[in-house]
């Protein structure tokens, strides 16, 4: 039986091998080629499977066809949740695609793994990335001072109050809490109970369902000077960490300003809906009085940042990278471009509920259509991100329960923290 | 094939019937692989074959298949000491434990309910039929809503009988429990389905028989339906025990696996290290360790058939 | 023959005699009935909660959603008609369609022949052939699906694969790899088995002496007597395959074999945020309708007594 197994790994890894063999990456800098012939494979995670996501794409694969014209683009949309399980299903049976888009965080994971290849070697360098991105986005994109992935669009949290709540709290509505123990005593001012102790408006919603808590945590924690990972190496344990954990906790637990794990049906910011004073909340707003808008509350809002020894702004985002393995890899490249195109990191904006990465796209019309992304894109500069090295993933699977331990008083911030940092230093 | 044995003269063939011939048996089993080899066939290449694939992923430290060096055990002396791991297996067997036969009795009762002739039974049954088919993005929604910490109704319900309010899905403690009542509610329409499909066979006569003896509801049911139940029960059983052992869809929507882990159950587990941590390998263990589980439940779940022949 | 059964009683042949037993009872509505009633209505309501609130959502207008509620303000028929409109829903459909009937046809053939096989037939290991059956109940499909995609991307001379199937991508993104991995399932034998292992071989003896092949046997008499179990089969393979997502979405990825699962995910985000969940719930309605006309159909082989003429005992 042993033999039959291990017959079965060798085969494996023998058939990955030699699927993987090819493309080890041109050198050559990337040029347009009229007359090359092929089809490539873009993986996109969580473009919606409907119309609006199609005309998006469409739109990508017009700037890509300026260049390329006749290679042939296949799509493949998946939901978030399952592009893992892409990944996995299209490494394993070697037909990797050629042009992958995921989220900051995947990079270094996926590098290493093998699965996207080096774009320095096919041409974009550190000083590309700076030219349209804010220099906080480049790090993000680096294995091992090489670039992988560049960056197409940002999903920011932004932080938002209600000047009316504020108000009938006694609080100055035009003051934003300048420190994280301002924040907190802000928001037990404006918790309000009924008779029977239930919570009717919440002082600061985290806007995190359970086992979620984690964005929410590295904005606090980069408030306070803090970040998740410096180059590769696991600093959240840190002093900066360990009080912004034990903040959080102190706030949903013992203050109890906010419902532990707490949404609404939509799972929409309460803050929009005033279901909470003041919260995390989305960085698009729909400020009509259509369906779905939030008409005359928009101008009751006040957007802000997390301000204590940083101000911050939390910021996810979208990336683009070439597949390893790559038949077509200046193709593929081209195609990666197309998505940093202002329009379609406009378009893409639309349908992530973002903001566009590039620095100069701040009088899109797009950017100005509302005061979420106005404040989101004005902010970028100061983003803090989810992201680590090789271990991430593993990491970030152990980190949302790891965290509600500690939000919930089982254990303790310090020793959880240590422990976490064990898993993303490479074990398990 | 089997016409051409039967192509014997027919006296000879009623003489070998009667007396049970070799003949008739080896033309028999004959048939019996004809009608089998299709299904077992693409069992094996369709299900076994990857099966075999996973108990062989499961001693490399491959994060994605092809790419890692075998490990032999490795993985599995890291399970037995991985806290998730061991959290997410008591889970499951609490889960299982409590949803298993409450499950069954519940979905029995009203099978038996459905079975007896009264008026609109069809439109009854067609209402427990619904929530297999209903879409699973509604069923959370509503069960969100009902274990709603701030204004569902399950608060409701508990303020009304003077009861202190829950977190429900966000109390460690509660949750779990929670899930199993909507696993319940879940599992009932297909059970349901199988045994009333089992009433069928049951012989009218021999109810008939039963009651005109004098044996009173209870006494018709234990002597003359519940036995005839017998082959449907173990596959009820069998099912039930491997399905809630497996949960993964309800936990994956209402809580995924939070808050804490308390609700953390060994395929959602399995899930997250196969794709969350891309960690296959180690998830492979994982998923042999889990399968060695059902097996043992599903034999012991054997034993506490009445009777074995109907195995 | 229904007289002659030995212990423990067997389930014998349907007798061709109607339900008389209702007419003998006098006490028809007897308070017994009224409380059964009343207790099935009851846990009856419990049970479609959720539908019925599916049904009133697919009503309501789109900024109705961030607050949970129960009935629309304004009726919106339209909602079903654009929900249609947001994507590919009638390619959506019609290819869960194509997978659902091109499954279940020979599901239904597959795996009862060999339920009554492995019941009735004596096959030499058959023992251990259903304990090998009833073990693969227990492997997680979600662990699976990635040697099973190796294994259906290599099928040999598929998709451009050689006969060692390799260079190709075999039946990937094809038909074939939604439908033939789920011709058979453990599941579905095992069930058919315990429903034939309650028949009488004495049908099939009397059949043998009349000269019946032994296929034909299963198809013309043990088959149709075990009408509720392909009923069943074919409700819970329809119900699982209409609600196929993760196999679909790994191994497609050309929305003209997706499933409409894939569609519905569709309506998770909309451009603000929220779940455009009026669409989603009425897309959701109209998928359940096929499964609930199958269910109702189906009721006619679950009344007692009206099983296929069987021998008279």
């Amino acid at each position: 039986m042993k033999k039959r197994l291990g017959a079965v790994a060798v085969v494996a890894v023998a058939l990955l091998a030699l699927a993987g063999c090819s493309g080890s990456g041109s050198s050559a800098p990337a040029s347009a080629d009229k007359d090359q012939a092929g089809t490539i494979r873009v993986l996109v995670a969580n473009f919606p499977a409907n119309n609006v996501g199609q005309g998006v794409f469409d739109q990508i694969v017009k700037v890509f066809h300026k260049s390329y014209p006749k290679v042939k683009v296949e799509s493949d949309f998946v939901p978030y949740d399952s592009l893992n399980q892409k990944i996995s299903t299209s490494l394993a049976s070697g037909q990797n695609y050629d042009v992958i888009s995921a989220g900051i965080g995947w990079v270094q994971p996926l590098a290493d793994l093998g699965a996207i290849q080096d774009l320095t070697k096919l041409g974009i360098t550190k000083g590309d990335l700076e030219k349209s991105a804010y220099p906080s986005f480049v790090a993000p994109m680096l294995w091992k001072d090489d670039v992988y992935a560049v960056p197409v669009v940002a999903n920011p949290r932004v932080l938002a109050y209600s000047k009316s709540a504020f108000e009938k709290a006694g609080l100055d509505p035009d003051k934003a809490p300048q420190s994280l123990e301002e924040l907190r005593e802000d928001a037990k001012k404006l918790t309000i109970r009924d008779a029977s102790g239930n919570i009717t408006q919440t002082g600061f919603d985290f806007w995190a369902p359970p086992s979620n808590y984690r964005q929410q945590f590295v904005a606090f924690m980069g408030a306070l000077g803090g970040q998740e990972f410096t180059g590769e190496k696991p600093t959240f344990a840190s002093k900066a960490g360990v009080d912004a954990l034990q903040l959080i906790h102190d706030m949903v637990t013992v203050d109890k300003s906010s419902t532990y794990g707490y949404q609404n049906s939509a799972k929409t910011a309460l803050v929009t809906t005033g279901e909470a004073a003041m919260g995390f909340a989305s960085p698009y707003v729909d400020c009509s009085t259509d369906q779905g808008g939030i008409g005359d509350k928009c101008k009751d809002l006040v957007y802000f940042n997390l301000k204590d020894k940083k101000e911050v702004e939390y910021v996810g985002g979208r990336v683009a990278a070439v597949g390893e393995g790559s038949k077509l890899p200046q193709a593929s490249l081209a195609m990666v471009k197309a998505f940093q195109d202002q329009k379609v990191q406009e378009a893409i904006s639309k349908i992530d509920v973002g903001v566009p990465i590039d620095k100069n796209a701040g009088d899109s019309a797009f950017v100005k259509s509302n005061p979420a992304s106005t404040f989101a894109f004005k902010n970028l500069d100061k983003g803090v991100f989810e992201y680590g090295g090789a271990t991430y993933l593993d990491f970030r699977a152990k980190f949302g329960p790891a965290l509600d331990q500690v939000i919930l008083g089982k254990a303790q911030a310090q020793p959880t923290l240590d422990d976490l940092k064990k898993v993303a230093e490479g074990g398990r | 094939m089997t016409s051409a044995t039967l192509a014997a003269p027919r006296r000879a063939e009623r003489r070998s019937a009667r007396r049970g011939s070799p003949g008739i048996a080896r033309a028999k089993a004959r048939a019996g692989w004809i009608l089998l080899v299709p299904a077992l066939t693409h069992s094996v290449i369709f299900m076994a074959l990857p099966t075999i694939i996973v108990v062989g992923l499961s001693l490399t430290d491959a994060r994605v298949v092809g790419r890692g060096d075998v490990v032999w055990l490795d993985n599995y002396i890291e399970l037995f000491q991985d806290q998730t791991f061991r959290t997410a297996l008591l889970n499951t067997l609490a889960y299982t434990i409590v949803v298993v036969p409450v499950g069954m009795a519940v979905a029995l009762l009203v099978a038996l309910g459905l079975n007896a002739p009264i008026r609109g039974r069809a439109a009854y049954r067609t209402l427990f039929y619904i929530p297999v088919v209903t879409s699973a993005v509604a069923v959370s929604t509503v069960w969100l809503w009902i274990y709603n910490p701030a204004s569902g109704l399950a608060n409701e319900v508990l303020a009304f009988f003077g009861i202190g309010r829950s977190g429900w899905l966000t109390d460690p403690d509660i949750a779990l429990p929670a899930l199993m009542v909507i696993g319940v509610w879940q599992g009932l329409g297909s059970k349901m389905i199988i045994y009333l499909a089992a009433l069928q066979g049951v012989s009218q006569e021999l109810v008939e028989a039963a009651r005109l003896d004098g044996a009173n509801r209870w006494q018709i049911f234990w002597n003359v339906t519940w036995p005839a139940l017998g082959p449907v029960q173990f596959f009820v059983l069998v099912t039930s025990i491997a399905g809630s052992f497996q949960v993964f869809d309800l936990v994956y929507v209402m809580t995924q696996g939070g808050p804490a882990n308390a609700t953390n159950v060994l395929t959602f587990d399995i899930f997250t290290n196969a794709f969350s941590r891309l960690q296959i390998g180690y998830a492979s263990a994982e998923t042999v360790i889990m399968f060695v589980f059902v097996g043992v439940m599903i034999y012991l779940g054997r034993l506490t058939q009445r009777d074995r022949k109907d195995y | 023959m229904t007289a002659t059964t030995e212990a423990p009683p067997r389930i014998p042949a349907p007798s061709a005699t109607p339900p008389a037993p209702q007419r003998r009872r006098r006490s028809r509505v007897a308070p017994g009935a009224i409380v059964l009633s009343v207790v099935l209505a009851i846990g009856g309501l419990l049970m479609v909660v959720p539908f019925v609130w599916m049904i009133l959502t697919s009503l309501k207008s789109l900024g109705e959603v961030s607050t949970f509620s129960w009935l629309p303000q304004s009726v919106q028929w339209q909602n079903y008609v654009e929900a249609f409109k947001a994507a590919p829903f009638l390619t959506y459909f019609r290819n869960s369609v194509i997978v659902v009937v091109c499954q279940t046809i020979p599901l239904l053939f597959i795996a009862t022949a060999a339920g009554y096989a492995l019941a009735q037939l004596p096959i030499r290991f058959k023992g251990g052939i259903l304990t090998y059956f009833i073990l693969l109940l227990g492997v997680p499909f979600q662990v699976l699906i990635v040697p099973l995609f190796i294994v259906v991307r290599s099928v040999p001379f598929a998709g451009g694969n050689d006969w060692l199937g390799q260079g190709g991508t075999g039946w990937i993104n094809t038909w074939w790899a939604l439908i033939i991995p789920f011709v058979s399932a453990p599941l579905y034998v095992f069930l058919a088995r315990q429903f034939f292992v309650s028949l009488p071989p004495d049908l099939a003896d009397a059949a043998r002496m009349d000269g019946l092949g032994e296929i034909a046997i299963f198809f013309r008499i043990m088959a149709p007597l075990a009408r509720p179990a392909f009923v069943t089969i074919a409700l819970f393979n329809v119900e699982s395959a209409w609600n196929g997502f993760i196999w679909p979405l790994v191994a497609t990825s050309s929305e003209q074999l997706r499933p409409l699962q894939f569609g519905l995910a569709t309506f998770a985000q909309s451009s603000s945020g929220q779940p455009q969940w009026p669409f989603l719930m009425a897309i959701s309605t109209l998928a359940t309708l096929p499964m609930i006309a199958l269910f109702v159909f189906g009721q006619r082989y679950f009344i007692a007594g009206l099983a296929s003429s069987g021998i008279k005992g």
